[in-house]
C-alpha cells in the first residue's frame, strides 16, 4: 500500500510525459488525483501501513496531513483541465507531469520515517515545482523560480547538514549512527547534547527556510503572486485546509458567499463558451463547498439536531430559540465603530459587558438562563467603515455612467459592479448575523440544513471580510478621485509594486513615465 | 589510508580561497570542479576498502560533481555570452578576509563539538563547516546567477564532507538520492540561468528586483 500511493500518482507522471496531444494530456491530472485520493481512503481506513523495514510509516500525524494533501490535490486537480484549457498556447507536458510528480514526492515525504530519504523527497518535490512556477514564462515568474529554487534548495541543504548532526549525535556516545525516527526517538535520552543543539538550529532554519517561516520566508509572496492560481492554491493550501477544519460552519457561511461571488463573476466574462464557464468555475466551486459543507453536516446534525431533540424539544419555539441565542443586537451596531459599547465582556471584572448578545430566550421575565454571553469585541473601526461607506456611495451615485468608479481619472478600474455585489453580499450577512432581531433569518432559517446550525453571529465573519473589501476598493477610489493626478500616478506606481496587474487601456494611457524602471 | 584524508582537506580549504579569490569564472568553476573529484577520492579513503558500493558512489561522485556539473556550468558561461567576470558586492580581498576569519571560526567550533574518539584529530568538523561558510559567503556576495549556482555547490560540498563521519548511517540510496537531487537542481537552475540571460540580456541578478514583499 505504501508503495503503491508513491508509485501511482508517478505513473500518471509518466504516462503525461509520454501522451501525445495537449488537449487531452491535463485529464491525466484529475484521473491521478482521484487514483491518488482512491488508495489514500483505503490507507486511512484499513490497517497500518509500513514497507522497507520502517523506513515508509504512515503514522497518526502522517494520516492528517495524507488526507490533507490527497483532498487538496483533488480538488485543485478537476480544475487543471479547465485553467490549462484556457492557455492553448503554452505546451502543458512538463506542467501536468511536475504535478503529478509533486503529488508522489508529497506522498514519499508524509510517509518516509528515514530523515535522509525525507530529504530528498522534499528536494524533489522543491525540484518539481520550480517549473510550475515558471509556467508563464514571464520576468516576473522567472524571478519568483530563480528565488524559490535558489532560497529554498540553500535551506534544505542546511537542513542536511542538520540531518548529519543528529546521525553524528549517536556516533559520539558508541551507538550505531541511525536517521530513522523510531530509532532516534528510542534513543533520545544517551544522544550527545551539544550535537543534538546544533542539529536543532540547523534543522529549524534549514527546514523553516523550506516552509517559509518568517523570516526566512521572502521567496513565500513573490511565488505564491506569480505561480498559476491552482499552483499557488496547492502550495499554501495546508494553512486553509485547517482554518476551514477548524471551524466547519464558518467555512460553509463563507462558501456560501463565495460561491455566489463565482458565479456573479461567472456572469462578467465575455468571450468564453458557456461549456468552459460551468467547467472552469461551477465543478471546483462546487467541490470546494462541498468539502468543509459535508463534515459540516454530519456534526451539525450530530451535534445539534441530536441535542436539540434531547434536551430542546418541546416545541419548534423552543428550537428556534436555542438555535438563535446568539444574535447580533441589532441597537449594538454602535460597538463596530465605537470600542467598549456596552462594555468588553462576560463576566470580565475589569469591564463587564451589559448588551444582549448570547442572552437566553425568556432571560427577562424568568430570571433564567444567561444574561449575556459575549467572549470576544467586534469592533472594526471608524476608517474602515468610511472607506466602506465611500465606495458605496460613489458606486450608487455614479450609476448612470459607464466609466470608471470616478470617471475623470482613468487610473481607476471599475469595480463598480463588484462593490455592487460585496455591498449587498455584506448588509445580507449582517442582516443573516442579526439572527432572531431579523426578518431575513427567519427567511434563511427556513433552508433545511442550516437551521441546526447555532449562533447567527457566525455570519459576523463573513460581514467583517466583505467590509474589508468594501475598505480597500473605497480606498483606491478615494486616492485616485483626489484633486491631485499626482495621486493617481502614485497608486499605478503602488499597485505595481503591489503586484496588481493592470488593464491594458491603462498601459496605453500611461506611455513612458510608468514604465521607465 | 586514514592518514591522507587530512592533506586531502587541507587541499579543499586551500580550494576555498582559491575560489573567493577567483576573479574569472573559468577559474571559480575549476576549483569547484577540482574540489568535486577529491569528495571522491576522501570517500574511498574514509571508507578505508575497496567495496563495490564505495568505488561506485566515489565515481558517481567524481563524475558529478567533477565532470557534469562543471561541464553545464562552463555550457552556461558559453551560452549566455558573460561580459564582466564575477561582480563581487564584496570585494576579493574582503571575501579572502572574511573567508579566513570563517574558516578560524569554525575551527573554534568545531572543538566546542564533542567529536567521537576515532575522529579526535582530524580536520573533518572544521573543514566541512568552513566549506559551508564558503558557499554561503559567495552565494550572498557574488551578483550573477551563476555564481549563486557555484556558492550552492560549495556549500552543498561542504555538507558532503560531514557526510564523511556518517558513511555506515547513511545508505547508499539515500547518497545517490542526494547526489541525484543535486544534479537536477544545478540542472533546472542552468535551465533558468540560460532563461534569465534571454528575458533580461544579463545574467545579474540585480534585475531580478521587481517582487517585493
Amino acid at each position: 500500500m505504501a508503495f503503491l500511493l508513491i508509485i501511482v500518482p508517478l505513473i500518471f507522471a509518466v504516462l503525461a510525459l509520454a501522451a501525445p496531444s495537449n488537449r487531452w494530456r491535463p485529464l491525466l491530472v484529475p484521473a491521478g488525483g482521484v487514483a491518488h485520493f482512491i488508495l489514500t481512503g483505503f490507507a486511512l481506513t484499513g490497517g497500518p501501513v509500513t514497507a522497507l523495514q520502517g523506513w515508509l510509516v504512515l503514522d497518526p500525524l502522517g494520516k492528517i496531513v495524507l488526507g490533507l494533501v490527497s483532498v487538496l490535490f483533488v480538488v485543485c486537480a478537476f480544475y487543471a483541465p479547465a485553467y490549462l484549457a484556457l492557455r492553448p498556447d503554452r505546451q502543458n507536458r512538463v506542467f501536468c507531469t511536475c504535478l503529478l510528480g509533486m503529488l508522489g514526492m508529497m506522498t514519499l515525504v508524509v510517509l518516509s520515517h528515514h530523515l535522509g530519504l525525507m530529504w530528498v523527497a522534499i528536494e524533489a518535490t522543491t525540484l518539481s515545482t520550480a517549473p510550475l512556477l515558471f509556467f508563464n514564462h514571464s520576468s516576473r515568474s522567472l524571478e519568483a523560480t530563480w528565488k524559490y529554487l535558489l532560497i529554498g534548495s540553500v535551506g534544505i541543504a542546511l537542513a542536511l547538514l542538520g540531518s548529519f548532526f543528529l546521525a553524528y549525535s549517536s556516533v559520539h556516545e558508541g551507538l550505531a549512527p541511525t536517521l530513522l525516527l523510531d530509532d532516534l526517538v528510542k534513543l533520545a535520552p544517551q544522544l550527545s547534547r551539544p550535537w543534538l543543539h546544533a542539529a536543532f538550529v540547523l534543522l529549524l532554519v534549514g527546514y523553516g527556510t523550506k516552509m517559509g517561516l518568517a523570516p526566512m520566508h521572502t521567496w513565500k509572496p513573490d511565488a505564491y503572486g506569480e505561480a498559476p492560481g491552482l499552483v499557488g492554491a496547492l502550495l499554501a493550501g495546508g494553512a486553509v485546509g485547517f482554518a476551514l477544519v477548524e471551524q466547519q460552519d464558518v467555512g460553509l457561511f463563507f462558501g456560501l458567499f463565495l460561491g455566489a461571488y463565482a458565479l456573479f463573476t461567472l456572469f462578467r466574462m465575455k468571450a468564453i463558451t458557456w461549456k468552459l464557464r460551468v467547467a472552469t468555475f461551477l465543478i471546483p466551486m462546487g467541490l470546494m463547498a462541498a468539502w468543509p459543507a459535508i463534515p459540516s453536516l454530519l456534526q451539525s446534525y450530530t451535534h445539534n439536531i441530536q441535542n436539540v431533540e434531547t434536551s430542546d424539544k418541546e416545541s419548534p419555539e423552543a428550537k428556534w430559540d436555542f438555535i438563535t441565542q446568539w444574535s447580533f443586537p441589532p441597537d449594538e451596531s454602535m460597538a463596530l465603530v465605537a470600542p467598549g459599547y456596552l462594555g468588553w465582556r462576560s463576566g470580565e471584572p475589569n469591564g463587564p459587558y451589559w448588551g444582549r448578545l448570547g442572552r437566553s430566550a425568556g432571560w427577562e421575565q424568568t430570571g433564567q438562563g444567561f444574561m449575556n454571553f459575549k467572549l470576544d469585541d467586534w469592533y472594526l473601526g471608524v476608517i474602515p467603515v468610511t472607506f466602506a461607506l465611500w465606495a458605496c456611495f460613489v458606486a450608487w451615485r455614479k450609476r448612470g455612467g459607464a466609466s470608471a468608479g470616478c470617471g475623470a481619472a482613468p487610473d481607476c478600474v471599475d469595480r463598480r459592479a463588484e462593490i455592487i455585489f460585496w455591498g449587498c453580499a455584506t448588509l445580507v450577512a449582517l442582516l443573516l448575523a442579526m439572527g432572531k432581531f431579523s426578518p431575513v433569518y427567519r427567511v434563511f432559517y427556513e433552508l433545511p440544513v442550516v437551521n441546526n446550525i447555532r449562533a447567527p453571529i457566525k455570519f459576523l465573519q463573513v460581514f467583517q471580510v466583505g467590509l474589508g473589501i468594501l475598505a480597500a476598493v473605497g480606498m483606491e477610489w478615494m486616492m485616485c478621485c483626489g484633486p491631485s493626478g499626482g495621486v493617481g500616478n502614485n497608486v499605478i506606481a503602488a499597485r505595481r509594486e503591489a503586484g496588481v496587474p493592470m488593464a491594458p487601456e491603462q498601459l496605453a494611457s500611461k506611455p513612458n513615465d510608468t514604465y521607465r524602471r | 589510508m586514514k592518514a591522507f584524508i587530512d592533506p586531502i582537506l587541507v587541499v579543499v580549504l586551500l580550494l576555498n580561497f582559491v575560489a573567493l579569490g577567483a576573479s574569472r569564472l573559468r577559474t571559480l568553476i575549476q576549483a569547484v570542479a577540482l574540489q568535486g573529484i577529491l569528495l571522491g577520492v576522501l570517500i574511498v579513503l574514509a571508507h578505508g576498502s575497496f567495496l563495490v558500493w564505495v568505488l561506485l558512489m566515489a565515481v558517481a561522485t567524481m563524475a558529478l560533481k567533477g565532470v557534469v556539473i562543471p561541464r553545464m556550468l562552463f555550457h552556461a558561461v558559453r551560452e549566455v555570452v558573460i561580459r564582466r567576470e564575477v561582480e563581487p558586492i564584496v570585494g576579493f580581498v574582503a571575501s579572502l578576509f572574511l573567508g579566513a576569519v570563517g574558516t578560524a571560526l569554525a575551527v573554534l567550533f568545531a572543538n566546542t563539538l564533542p567529536i567521537a574518539h576515532e575522529h579526535a584529530a582530524s580536520l573533518v568538523v572544521p573543514a566541512a563547516l568552513s566549506t559551508v561558510l564558503t558557499g554561503f559567503l559567495i552565494l550572498t556576495t557574488r551578483s550573477k546567477a551563476i555564481t549563486q549556482v557555484v556558492g550552492y555547490l560549495i556549500l552543498e560540498n561542504g555538507v558532503f564532507i560531514f557526510g564523511l563521519l556518517l558513511m555506515e548511517a547513511l545508505p547508499f540510496m539515500v547518497e545517490l538520492g542526494v547526489l541525484l537531487d543535486l544534479f537536477v537542481a544545478i540542472f533546472v537552475m542552468g535551465i533558468i540561468i540560460h532563461k534569465i540571460s534571454r528575458e533580461f540580456s544579463s545574467v545579474s541578478t540585480h534585475m531580478l528586483s521587481e517582487l517585493k514583499e
